[in-house]
């Protein structure tokens, strides 16, 4: 299940540079670093990048199906490896994918304050996914927004799909609370006393 | 009934600090950037206005949470239970004390890395988190820093060329 859903998730990741998921949304900060811009030109320019990506999901998932089929019994037994002894192991790959991106040791600092946030925001109560989506889609979209708003102004606000574009963002950003009030509204009538 | 039993829970008073923290970090951007090029601060001013009213908001929420003491049952701007929150569900069951006791092994590392070097660095740690922490024989501890050793050194350093910054000491 796990595989079959990275084969989905990668079609808005790489035809509109908006990613399906959390892991996608890292894949899609791994192609803005290596300069490849995700968008309509990954389906014409590009169309061999795209399909060497489709490939590789094909080919590992056929890899992963046999190697399961062959393994699947020692595999299993990896659950039982104590997490303690997972630890350092983790903590050196990540903080290897930390330094690798500069090879230098402020990436590492960089880590360690941005892990902080990420305990405080956890603690807090905040999700960390927007922020990731933030961080990958924020440069682009700032590009964007620049040039409608230099060709246009602010005129840009009145097209049809960026008014629905809106309601669709702004129905998002309240639903949680609308349905909290009446959840809250349907228990209250449930726990009225005849 | 005894005492511990009759306590009441503890005021959650974590997120509207949170909250707190970040509507003063984005009103303080929102007040440095109002000077910048139009360029500069059209796009920081167009997210961080409307953040700063829903970061306000989230604060009175979180606020009413801790005056009423009913954290289940208040609507919020954050979908807790639907959206996708990295990493939240494993940080809940874990005690505080033990997540600071990660973020300082995950410092010392760091530390180590600094005053000597990845490799050494990587055998130290894994030999004294091993050993003292996860309380590991001392044999295990070594073969999991051994095989440590022998994956970045040979994976990143020999194979992938990357290149380890030497340390303070050596």
């Amino acid at each position: 299940m796990n595989n079959a859903k990275e084969g989905a998730g990668l079609i808005p990741t790489l035809g509109f540079g908006i990613p399906g998921s959390a892991s996608m949304a890292i894949l899609l900060g791994a192609f803005l670093i290596t300069g490849i811009t995700p968008g309509p030109e990954m389906l014409t320019t590009h169309l061999d990048l795209t399909f060497s990506m489709v490939w590789a999901i094909v080919v590992s998932n056929v890899i992963t199906v046999a190697g399961c089929f062959l393994f699947i019994r020692q595999l299993a037994k990896v659950t039982f490896v104590r997490g303690s002894i997972l630890v350092p192991p983790l903590v050196i790959l990540v903080s290897l994918g930390a330094y690798t991106a500069r090879n230098t040791l402020f990436d590492l600092v960089l880590m360690i304050l941005f892990g902080v946030f990420g305990w405080a925001a956890t603690r807090g109560r905040w999700p960390l996914a927007p922020l990731l989506l933030g961080l990958v889609l924020g440069r682009s979209a700032e590009r964007n927004f620049f040039i409608s708003y230099s060709f246009f102004g602010w005129h840009w606000l009145y097209r049809p799909a960026v008014i629905v574009l809106a309601v669709v963002i702004i129905s998002a950003l309240f639903w949680p609370m609308i349905a909290a009030r009446r959840r809250a509204i349907v228990l209250n009538s449930v726990n009225v006393p005849p | 009934m005894s005492m511990k039993t009759l306590r009441k829970p503890p005021l959650e008073s974590g997120p509207a600090l949170f909250s707190l923290i970040v509507l003063i970090f984005f009103v303080i951007a929102v007040v440095t950037i109002r000077h910048y090029p139009l360029r500069a601060r059209l796009f920081p001013l167009t997210i961080g206005l409307p953040f700063v009213v829903l970061a306000g908001y989230q604060l009175l929420l979180d606020l009413r949470l801790v005056a009423h003491r009913a954290p289940t049952d208040m609507p919020t701007l954050r979908s807790q239970e639907s959206g996708p929150v990295l990493a939240s569900e494993g940080v809940a069951v874990i005690k505080r004390q033990d997540q600071f006791k990660a973020m300082a092994w995950l410092g010392a590392f760091v530390l180590g890395v600094w005053w000597t070097g990845f490799l050494p660095a990587i055998v130290l740690y894994s030999l004294a988190y091993l050993y003292f922490e996860a309380r590991e024989p001392l044999w295990l501890a070594a073969l999991v820093a051994a095989l440590c050793l022998i994956l970045v050194y040979g994976l990143f350093n020999r194979i992938l060329n990357v290149p380890f910054l030497p340390g303070l000491l050596f």
